[in-house]
């Protein structure tokens, strides 16, 4: 599934540290697919991808593509921001369950207050030195 | 959030014949309870984040390792550094019923005074909080509460305390059963 990229003509106010493990995340996120590990011992997913299972220790991991869409479980508006963000006041974030089981914490664009429970997907916000993901309500 | 301060606390731990010998008002170790639910911050296993399950399970083993029900206990001291905290952490450890800590705090129910005062120290934002100091500072003033020198704190014949500390978002939660001997 590719999810929807949204152009953002600046650089990351703090941009995420790449290693060499979650570069394919972040390379996957610029064209649009936003991808997990899963275990192939105990199947189960994690986020964010990780080199090991944080369930059964298992090392035996693989890629997996999600399907980007969840519902919002919880959001809050930050006012007081931490320096690195305080251009971007307020912003709101919140906590999203994918549909595959997952809970993550991301941005959410919207400037009203969503409703909990809405339907959202997940959507790439490009920025000039690379791509971050946010969540938004499904139209 | 409370800003973070600095501080420091004491705590002797003796055999309870050295404390019974000093013929001084001491604290027992009723019971204790510890709890991690694997995860930091937000678990990505969907769980019910307001039910603050650490607090439960610790307070729970806490409870039956002291051989008592959370109604017997006279007062709690709680790790809880914003106000939905205290609310949330009242109710996983039975002081309150669930979905009505905010309600019995607004009417005084865990006020000094009330039936189960909580947090008589005034708490983490109007006590301070020296962030890694805390939870021995919420024993201190357990301390004072049971041996009957919290002064105007004082909640009248405290005999059993509870106390908690947490990690993260109350991912893990240690709970204390105290008990006043006088």
């Amino acid at each position: 599934m590719t999810l929807v990229l949204q152009t953002v003509d600046r650089v990351c106010a703090f941009p995420p540290r790449m290693t060499e493990f979650t570069r394919r995340f972040w390379q996957g996120l610029a064209a649009g697919c936003f991808e997990t590990t899963r275990c192939d011992d105990c199947e189960r997913l994690t986020f964010p991808p990780k080199p090991f299972c944080p369930h059964c220790w298992s090392k035996r991991i693989a890629w997996v593509t999600l399907s980007g869409r969840g519902k919002l479980y919880s959001q809050t508006v930050v006012h007081a921001a931490p320096a690195a963000f305080q251009d971007e006041v307020p912003y709101r974030v919140g906590i999203v369950d994918l549909d595959e089981g997952l809970r993550i914490a991301t941005r959410v664009l919207s400037d009203i207050e969503p409703k909990l429970d809405t339907a959202v997907e997940i959507v790439v916000l490009d920025y000039r030195d690379g791509p971050l993901f946010a969540a938004r309500a499904i139209s | 959030m409370p800003p973070r301060g600095d501080g420091a606390a004491c705590i002797v731990l003796v055999d309870e014949e050295i404390a019974k010998a000093s013929g001084k008002p001491y604290v027992r170790v009723r019971g204790r309870g510890f709890f991690h639910e694997g995860a930091h911050q937000i678990n990505e296993v969907p769980n019910d984040m307001i039910a603050l399950v650490s607090a439960e399970k610790a307070g729970q083993a806490a409870y039956e390792e002291a051989g008592i029900a959370a109604s017997d206990i006279d007062l709690a001291e709680l790790y809880a550094p914003c106000t939905i905290i205290e609310v949330l952490a009242s109710e996983a450890l039975g002081l309150v019923p669930r979905g009505q800590g905010a309600r019995l705090c607004f009417e005084g129910v865990t006020s000094l005074g009330g039936r189960i005062p909580v947090c008589t120290s005034g708490g983490l934002q109007s006590r301070g909080h020296p962030a890694h100091v805390t939870p021995f500072y919420s024993l201190f003033e357990v301390n004072e509460q049971l041996t009957g020198r919290a002064g105007e704190r004082q909640v009248a014949n405290a005999r059993l305390a509870v106390t908690s500390a947490e990690l993260g978002n109350y991912n893990a939660a240690l709970v204390h059963v105290l008990e006043g001997v006088r």
